[in-house]
């Protein structure tokens, strides 16, 4: 009788010994450096005070071990308090920039991809596997977006000296406690945010249609062959890498009016730059490439039943060479104009020193 | 709904937590372990979780404040802490501190009273 007592008692120490073991291994798995084993040495330690304080030498219970570990807490929580700095993928200082960058890329990627879709409708060419896309295609680039978040969280990076760089020092002096805050801009040279990401929203819905479905760029042709698009699509797919750089210096563009806030030299800079390399590179295709579908108007009357309008058909490469260049070079010189004068009669006055 | 139990649930150990470091470091004059250290805390109306007071500990040593040393003669080894001179030297600065913010939040208070 007294040895199996005895015995009885052996397995409960080892019990509870095998228990302490796998919290105290559980605790180790999330501890790093290398007073690693030192803690552990001690939290075992302060697991024997608590359990002698609890149990006045009595034997150690199930419920003696379980209000002891519920004293420390989960394992991992107790590990982070002894983790000395905060490891964040993405940390608090960083969290409501990335949140507006991941808002603004996301909303992009679903309208377009959406848009996609809503034309494939329009084309009957529907097909769920494309709406599945809407979400793999979010998916891909919200892993993009946080992955580089993370990289500058990682890195320790303060986004507030990524900021001083971007801006050109306008940052400066919050941190080195000189106040040296860039001055309130005047009313009329102030570029609200909604300005340019709007800009944003329309250049990535055009670009989104028109480098991957540049056919539905026309019109619906009810009784024939579907659409009918203004392009021809070989050529079109010829320069697509010209107009992949126009596309790119607006969206630079406006991602500079959205990082200033306000009229500068810089941004103006940036606008003449992007303007002129836009204009120089779109007349450089209309007068070398036949980009247009050379029968659009026939086409388009056919399918409208209107009649008439020959001079339309005859001079439709006219109308394509010059009408529209003169369009689009009348646009960049308003926009352009519109800029140099803001920055220089508006954007110049409380500008930082 | 009435959120004043949960408010004060967050505040009160927030308003604890600053004082904590002050409160260990005036107990350090001699070696002593975690686990007596947070009983002789709690004795004396300063409530600590185990928790919360061996990183802490590891912390101020991290930062020169004490020193530490196993005792391993006995049959529980543990670990013993002690203030050195840095360690005696914040503690100090921060009683200082302590000191006149007491009677600054105090003045703050009895305004407060006579205002109604």
């Amino acid at each position: 009788m007294r040895c199996l007592r005895r015995a009885n008692k052996m397995d409960n120490q080892e019990y509870v010994k095998d228990q302490i073991d796998r919290y105290v291994y559980q605790v180790s798995r999330f501890l790093s450096g290398k007073n690693k084993d030192d803690i552990e040495k001690e939290i075992r330690s302060l697991i024997d005070d608590m359990l002698d304080t609890r149990c006045q030498g009595r034997d150690v219970s199930k419920d003696d071990l379980a209000a002891v570990f519920a004293g420390l807490g989960r394992p991992s929580e107790l590990a982070a308090r002894y983790n000395d700095s905060k490891r964040y993928l993405i940390g608090p200082a960083l969290f409501p920039i990335y949140s507006k960058v991941l808002t603004v890329v996301l909303g992009l990627i679903i309208a377009a991809t959406l848009l996609k879709n809503l034309l494939s409708i329009i084309a009957g060419k529907f097909s769920w596997t494309n709406l599945g896309n809407v979400f793999s295609e979010a998916l891909g680039f919200f892993a993009i977006v946080t992955i580089i978040f993370a990289i500058v969280e990682w890195q320790g990076l303060s986004i507030d000296e990524i900021f001083n760089g971007i801006m050109g020092g306008k940052m400066d002096g919050i941190f080195d406690r000189k106040i040296n805050l860039p001055p309130v801009p005047e009313k009329k040279a102030r570029i609200s945010r909604s300005e340019p990401i709007v800009g944003l929203v329309f250049l990535g819905f055009f670009i989104a249609v028109f480098i991957f479905a540049p056919q539905y760029i026309g019109f619906w042709n009810n009784g024939g062959t579907g659409f009918v698009s203004i392009f021809d699509l070989a050529v079109i797919r010829s320069v697509m890498w010209i107009f992949i750089i126009c596309f790119g210096t607006s969206v630079i563009k406006e991602i500079v009016k959205l990082i200033e806030g306000r009229y500068t030299i810089r941004l103006m800079i940036v606008t003449i730059f992007s303007n002129a390399v836009n204009l120089v590179l779109f007349i450089y295709i209309i007068r070398n490439y036949p980009i247009w579908n050379e029968n659009f108007p026939v086409q388009f009357m056919a399918a409208a039943h209107i009649s008439g309008f020959s001079e339309l058909q005859d001079n439709w490469s006219m109308i394509t060479q010059n009408v529209f260049v003169g369009m689009i070079a009348f646009g960049t010189a308003v926009d352009t104009l519109s800029c140099i004068i803001k920055t220089l009669v508006y954007g110049l006055r409380n500008q930082e020193k | 709904m009435d959120d004043r139990e949960e408010i004060l649930a967050n505040l009160i150990p927030e308003l604890r937590r600053g004082t904590l470091v002050l409160s260990v470091l005036s107990q350090l004059t001699k070696p002593v372990y975690g686990y007596s250290l947070v009983q002789d805390l709690t004795a004396k109306g300063v409530e600590v979780e185990a928790n919360t007071l061996y990183p802490l500990l590891r912390r101020l040593e991290k930062q020169g404040l004490v020193l530490s040393e196993w005792e391993t003669t006995s049959n529980k080894p543990r670990k013993y802490y002690m203030r050195n001179v840095k360690g005696t030297f914040v503690y100090e600065e921060l009683k200082k501190q302590w000191t006149e913010m007491v009677r600054s939040v105090d003045a703050l208070l009895a305004e407060g009273k006579q205002n109604g």
